[in-house]
């Protein structure tokens, strides 16, 4: 499914990855768990095509990521950033900025899913009225989240996605992600994430 | 009524009383203010002198090679101050300018002026002098406030790009808040323009000795002028950084600054 192979990157002079492989099979669930500084965001942005490599290839499902097909690979995936912030004066006009795109037109937004999905991330429906610029990192971890999961795309990329939550709602959100049916690599300094046998620790 | 030079000079004299008071408050602006006003003057004495020479022939290709050095001028100081990479800019810059130009002069021509020669240099300099310098002022401040953006909010550009977006979409929300911050200062310039200050232009014609009322209708004529082409100008240079700034997976490009 995701095949990296002889990955080499330098940054700032620094090497980041040096020869790196790494073989993702469908519907696994990968946790990077390392120091900081190792690259685990880095792999991730490198994964989505975000930051250009000095050798090596990236597959998805058997093609090479390129400058033809990274549009259409991008669809598969989606990708959560340590910190986003979102545009539009309410998060419910953004979630409809986003169901606005060319790209997601065939997709219908479901009020009754994504109300469900508030329910099962802990966040009242209220917060639909309220000003992007108003929540906590928290909030708007798990907004994308719920953004993610409407979208019903394959490949999921989380970096620190349980950062900004308390204890029972790290919990919480790793329950939901460990259930998906769905290829999952998760950057993250939480240690709640290995005690799910799910989650399979890589390293380099 | 003509004023001497003897008699600018004079006032020299009490300015530069006023900037050694200033040395009391510890503020010491000899040195920059003798550089400043001696540009000022040493330029615009030049401006005239040519300006004399550029009316007296009023030639049309000269005129026009004129207006080209000023759009190519406005470019290299847009780039310039932005800290752009000059190679890869200069192009898009200089035709997005042009383009401004040629279209809100010509309109200019034909409803305001149709009675006068489009190359006339009496109008066509400095009426495009002022569009120009209000379009690269309008420029700097987009481009800077565009690239910040970018810089900063990469995370969620990245975040909309595996949204779904494509590249104008996700940039969408940058080039709007860009746009508005470089048209707010003309919006409230127009908007409180008269009630304190009377504009530089309608000034210069009224102690000229033009009537206020012809005045004002130039100093309207003008600032609508200006709020076009400040607009119009945004919008090129918009699609031509779409076109440049990124690579074909929507990255910015590194070299889009020198």
């Amino acid at each position: 499914m995701i095949k990296l192979e002889q990955l080499n990157l330098m940054l700032k002079e620094q090497p980041i990855f040096i020869n790196l492989n790494l073989h993702i099979k469908k519907n696994k669930k990968i946790l990077l768990k390392m120091p900081s500084g190792a690259g685990k965001s880095t792999l991730l942005k490198v994964i989505m095509g975000y930051i250009p490599v000095n050798s090596g290839n990236i597959l998805i499902d058997g093609e090479v990521l390129g400058q033809n097909n990274i549009d259409d690979l991008r669809q598969k995936f989606a990708y959560i950033s340590q910190n986003i912030s979102f545009t539009e004066e309410s998060v419910e006009k953004y979630i409809e900025l986003i169901f606005s795109f060319q790209k997601n037109k065939g997709i219908k937004l479901s009020n009754s899913a994504l109300y469900k999905l508030l329910e099962n991330f802990d966040l009242d429906k209220s917060i639909l009225k309220k000003s992007p610029l108003l929540l906590s990192g928290g909030e708007k971890q798990r907004i994308a989240l719920i953004l993610v999961l409407l979208l019903d795309r394959e490949i999921l990329l989380l970096d620190e996605v349980t950062s900004g939550l308390d204890h029972d709602l790290k919990i919480k959100v790793i329950e939901i992600i460990k259930d998906l049916d769905k290829t999952v690599i998760i950057s993250s300094h939480d240690n709640q994430w290995l005690d799910y046998d799910e989650f399979e620790v890589v390293g380099w | 009524m003509n004023i001497s030079f003897l008699n600018i000079l004079l006032l020299l004299i009490p300015l530069f009383l006023f900037i050694l008071g200033l040395r009391f408050f510890r503020v010491n602006l000899l040195k920059r203010s003798i550089t400043s006003i001696g540009r000022m003057i040493i330029q615009l004495f030049l401006v005239g002198v040519y300006l004399e020479y550029i009316f007296k022939f009023n030639n049309w290709a000269i005129n026009f090679i004129y207006i080209l050095i000023m759009v190519m001028v406005a470019s290299l100081s847009t780039i310039d101050v932005v800290k752009l990479n000059y190679k890869k800019f200069i192009l898009p810059l200089f035709g997005a300018i042009f383009l401004s130009w040629i279209i809100v002069y010509t309109l200019y021509q034909f409803i305001i002026l149709h009675d006068i020669n489009f190359f006339e240099s009496r109008y066509i300099i400095p009426v495009s002098g002022m569009l120009l310098g209000n379009l690269l002022q309008g420029q700097i401040i987009f481009l800077n406030n565009f690239f910040t953006q970018i810089k900063d909010g990469e995370d969620s550009y990245f975040f909309l790009l595996s949204m779904g977006a494509t590249k104008f979409e996700a940039l969408r929300e940058f080039y709007m808040k860009s746009i508005l911050s470089s048209l707010q200062p003309g919006l409230a310039n127009m908007a409180t323009i008269g009630l304190v200050a009377l504009p530089g232009m309608m000034t210069g014609q009224i102690l000229a000795g033009a009537s206020p009322f012809t005045a004002i209708k130039y100093q309207i004529s003008i600032m609508l002028a200006i709020f076009c082409i400040r607009g119009l100008s945004l919008i090129f240079t918009t699609f031509a950084i779409n076109q440049i700034a990124f690579d074909k997976f929507s990255r910015l490009k590194k070299d889009v600054f020198r």
